[in-house]
């Protein structure tokens, strides 16, 4: 997909008029986190798993180098392939020539962020091959030419209804009169559809949860089963993933695994946990006769050596976008790409470059909820600082904001006069707005009052009450 | 793309301000990939014998699994035709060409092998169950088809209590310990903890995705 990141504040304009998105938001925004706390309660070691999985995180990246020659070289010995790739291009291009050399028509995929970012549908069908999603979500936004709105469940900024509409604008097959009012009816329609493309694929993408080096298996995790069908129905079996999946052993994955699910559905596990190594071996009775690991940098090898190093221990659980405020106030399409919310705000602009993203890490509040949910205690705030540190000594802010925080800092450089003016300010207000307590608008604010009132200072100012208590300046 | 291979490689030692890593440190890593760290392993799975067996019930059925016990693998047939016949569903099993099933007395209808589209029950032996979170552990062989496993609608699963573990640790350890030439992973490993769901569409839970509907556990407590 063409990034939208640059256009974020219309985005952001469009998604708050959005009444459909704003009821899917606070959908999301409740039920996600009451899951997540249920099954954080249930498990008095939660905390103490997630030091153990942070420990694990840096230890691997470390020594990441060694751990992904120590996969490569474990999946040759299991008769599969290993494709390096440092940009998305590579990466397209030959996830194109394994489908050409096995003469795929129809390609199934298990759901992938890796996908989604190089885009891989786009170009499989620009080249004459149909690629099909078949995680329900996944499926609901190709068939409307979206991006995902979360990296987990990325049709949940869609109402049944909208869903219902797309699949009578796509299944032209089936009688226009069909019942579309449950959830359950749209299903089952997708099952049977999807049944014929799992059984006819010539091949299957999945994403990869983890690569384990001492074995060299490739891990996903799914709660449907369609990154199990996508895997073991067709000849050919291609793993995609970033460079930073890696983990050393399977018990390894077990301590991820363990806050993974929790994190975000609040299940002790997803229902589906496959640790696939290399092709069907001789004596077994199915499975697929190839297996290829696409391995994806596209910069985050150099975001090991920066600030944003770990960043790189996000295992894609998606809790930091249904804890932020910010999130669940826009939805995911205006951050412009495939990641959104608080990791998607340090991710995208890492991936695709400052100067194509650099709006979305002042999409926050800096309220912390994110570090403080994340299972890995990714210091997401703080990364989100050194990006807008960047945008300032890059130059890259807007006159405007640079003209308004030269103001200020005149005012704040002359205590005197600051407080002079501001309490003469509070007061006017104060006075002004002391019957009703607030306003429905003021100079300046029309953001604010827009979609609510603007309080009116309320008795003495901070400055004021510090000063009567004695205190020091 | 071999160069890239070498680049990526090379930025991510540029990254880390070191070269390749020293033989010493090299050995090291290996070394432990051998011995796998102990990391913390939750105290709720770690029980043992009728504590366990109460805890993988409540724990699969917590999972939409229905679970019922059987005395000995003598009576699974009889008690597989039962549940079906119970929930309305067609009487014909496809079983996982395995040893212990094969060996017991089937009524018509069924039939050993992989699984397709047209099978619309299947029965395996699951190789290990974990109480910790109600998963059952199925490998792939040649006497474990992976397409038994997501195929059919209905989807049953036999597990000797014999084979029910704590926790996923003991899993790995149970098949690390397998004799079985080169690697101790089968192409497939599946951990199945209830059947297929999704709440795709407005949040709201719904069973029987793309794998099965339903999954039910023969616990059999030789």
């Amino acid at each position: 997909m063409h990034p939208t990141s640059n256009r974020f504040e219309t985005n952001v304009a469009e998604a708050l008029a959005d009444d459909q998105l704003q009821k899917a938001l606070a959908r999301t925004a409740i039920g996600l986190p009451a899951a997540r706390e249920r099954a954080v309660a249930k498990l008095p070691e939660f905390e103490a798993l997630r030091d153990d999985a942070v420990a694990l995180k840096q230890h691997v990246l470390d020594h990441l180098d060694f751990y992904l020659e120590r996969f490569e070289k474990k999946v040759i010995e299991q008769g599969g392939h290993v494709h390096w790739c440092a940009t998305h291009q590579e990466a397209r291009e030959i996830i194109l020539k394994i489908c050409r050399d096995a003469d795929a028509k129809t390609v199934t995929k298990g759901k992938s962020m890796i996908g989604e970012e190089i885009a891989i549908n786009d170009y499989l069908e620009t080249h004459g091959i149909e690629p099909i999603e078949t995680d329900l979500g996944e499926y609901i936004i190709q068939i409307r030419k979206e991006p995902p709105s979360h990296i987990v469940g990325p049709a949940i900024h869609l109402n049944k209804e909208q869903v219902a509409e797309s699949f009578r604008e796509t299944h032209k097959d089936l009688p226009p009169d069909r019942p579309l009012d449950d959830p359950a009816d749209m299903l089952k329609e997708a099952r049977t559809l999807l049944r014929e493309k799992f059984l006819k694929a010539d091949v299957g993408i999945t994403g990869a949860n983890f690569l384990i080096a001492e074995t060299g298996s490739t891990a996903i995790v799914t709660n449907e089963g369609n990154g199990d069908l996508t895997q073991i129905l067709p000849r050919v079996h291609i793993a995609i993933s970033s460079i930073e999946k890696v983990v050393p052993t399977p018990e390894d994955a077990d301590t991820v695994l363990r806050v993974l699910a929790r994190s975000i559905t609040g299940q002790d596990l997803s229902v589906y946990t496959t640790f696939s190594t290399g092709p069907k071996r001789p004596d077994d009775l199915d499975g697929p006769d190839e297996f290829h690991v696409v391995l994806l940098d596209a910069g985050r090898s150099e975001m090991l050596g920066s600030e944003f190093k770990d960043m790189l221990r996000c295992i894609r659980c998606g809790a930091c976008l249904c804890y932020c405020p910010v999130y669940t106030a826009i939805g995911g399409h205006a951050y412009g790409w495939v990641y959104s919310g608080p990791m998607g705000a340090v991710l995208t602009p890492a991936i695709l470059g400052h100067e194509q993203a650099s709006h979305l890490p002042n999409a926050s509040t800096f309220c912390g909820r994110c570090e403080d949910v994340c299972p890995v205690r990714i210091p997401i705030p703080k990364m989100l600082r050194h990006w807008r540190e960047r945008e300032v000594e890059q130059g890259r802010t807007s006159q405007i904001s640079r003209a308004a925080l030269a103001g200020w800092a005149f005012f704040a450089k002359r205590p005197g006069l600051y407080h002079t003016l501001a309490n003469l300010k509070y007061s006017v207000l104060g006075m002004i707005g002391r019957k009703k307590g607030r306003f429905k608008s003021a100079p300046f604010t029309s953001g604010w009052t827009k979609h609510r009132d603007l309080p009116s200072p309320q008795g003495k100012t901070f400055q004021q009450l510090w000063s009567e208590r004695g205190g020091r300046r | 793309m071999s160069g890239s291979r070498e680049k990526i490689l090379s930025t991510i030692r540029c990254s880390l301000g070191r070269g390749s890593l020293d033989d010493e440190t090299a050995k090291t890593l290996e070394k432990n990939l051998k011995r796998p760290k102990n990391r913390l392993v939750p105290a709720r799975g770690q029980v043992k014998g009728k504590q366990r067996v109460a805890l993988f019930k409540q724990m699969a059925e917590a999972y939409d699994c229905t679970v019922s016990e059987v005395a000995t693998l003598a009576e699974i047939p009889k008690a597989a035709a039962e549940f079906l016949r119970a929930n309305n569903l067609p009487a014909d099993i496809r079983i996982a060409p395995q040893k212990d099933l094969e060996n017991l007395d089937w009524r018509d209808g069924a039939s050993f092998g992989p699984a397709d589209n047209e099978h619309p029950v299947g029965l395996i032996k699951a190789w290990a169950g974990f109480a910790e979170s109600g998963t059952l552990m199925a490998l792939s062989g040649p006497e474990g088809p992976t397409t038994l496993n997501f195929l059919p609608d209905t989807f049953i699963a036999v597990l000797e209590t014999k084979d029910l573990l704590g926790t996923y640790e003991e899993g790995w350890k149970k098949l690390r310990g397998r004799k079985q030439s080169g690697t101790f992973m089968p192409r497939t490993v599946n951990w199945i903890t209830g059947p297929s769901r999704s709440a795709d569409i407005e949040l709201t839970l719904q069973l029987g995705v793309h794998g099965p509907r339903r999954v039910h556990i023969l616990l059999v407590e030789e």
